[in-house]
């Protein structure tokens, strides 16, 4: 209770902070990039790659699941992770983005070797790994759902 | 013609404290889902270690997995809430300029 109060005091202070900086340079804050509907695309279209990965090792049997097979999806999502951040990069206000894409790209590279080295996959580490990406991507969505739409002038 | 400035400073108040008031209950049930995805996934994941499912070394590997996954889900709310405060500050400074642009 008594971290909540102080939470809510931290909060109110800052908001005061803001709302003085704010009305002395007499023009709106910005906090947070404004959102991109491209960059939602992009992560949705990404969370269906991975998705559609993981669910199709599934759906083979454990001794089809190889590395080889699969080498192209892999390199596939990579790319277009790779080219989300560097749209992520292209925008201002924008850190919090960039570092969860960080940890899917780390994320990635670490499961693409994972299945390199090893050439299989368990069926409860196939269903983890999907369940984990899409909580994942479902977490970079909602904060690009959270920022503030551009207004049309 | 002059400016209700009691008036103008309640109006700001309400707009700032119903966007905050949005946005903390967004953030709060935000909260209460990553823990529960989180609580429901290391109960997985310690039910296959002790079935023998995995070894240790996966177990490890997937703890620091599930710490990664938890901080991206935490950055969204840290989003949502920057958002919100945005939104309080900017609501309430509409709500001064449209009153001193009717007061001129």
């Amino acid at each position: 209770m008594n971290d909540m109060n102080s939470t809510n005091k931290s909060f109110g202070g800052l908001l005061l902070v803001l709302f003085f900086t704010s009305m002395f340079s007499g023009c709106s804050i910005q906090l947070l990039a404004e959102r991109d509907e491209v960059s939602l695309q992009q992560m949705e279209k990404l969370a269906q790659d991975v998705d559609l990965l993981f669910t199709q090792l599934l759906y083979m049997p454990p001794d089809r699941r190889d590395y080889q097979s699969n080498a192209a999806k892999y390199l596939s999502v990579e790319v277009k992770l790779n080219a989300l951040k560097m749209r992520q990069e292209s925008r201002v206000m924008n850190e919090l983005t960039i570092k969860q894409l960080d940890i899917a790209i780390d994320l990635w590279a670490q499961d693409r070797k994972r299945h390199e080295h090893q050439n299989s996959f368990t069926d409860f580490m196939l269903k983890r790994y999907r369940s984990q990406y899409k909580r994942l991507f479902l977490a970079m969505i909602k904060g690009e759902e959270a920022k503030e739409k551009r207004l049309e002038s | 013609m002059s400016i209700d400035i009691s008036k103008t400073f309640s109006d700001m108040a309400q707009v700032a404290g119903q966007s905050i008031e949005e946005g903390g209950a967004a953030v709060g049930s935000g909260i209460t889902e990553v823990l529960n995805n989180n609580k429901q996934s290391l109960a997985e994941l310690a039910q296959a270690r002790v079935d023998s499912e995995i070894n240790d070394e996966d177990f490890a590997n997937e703890l620091a997995r599930e710490k990664l996954i938890v901080e991206a889900e935490m950055i969204a709310l840290e989003i949502a809430s920057k958002a919100a405060v945005q939104k309080a500050v900017n609501g309430a400074m509409d709500v001064l300029t449209k009153a001193v642009a009717a007061a001129i």
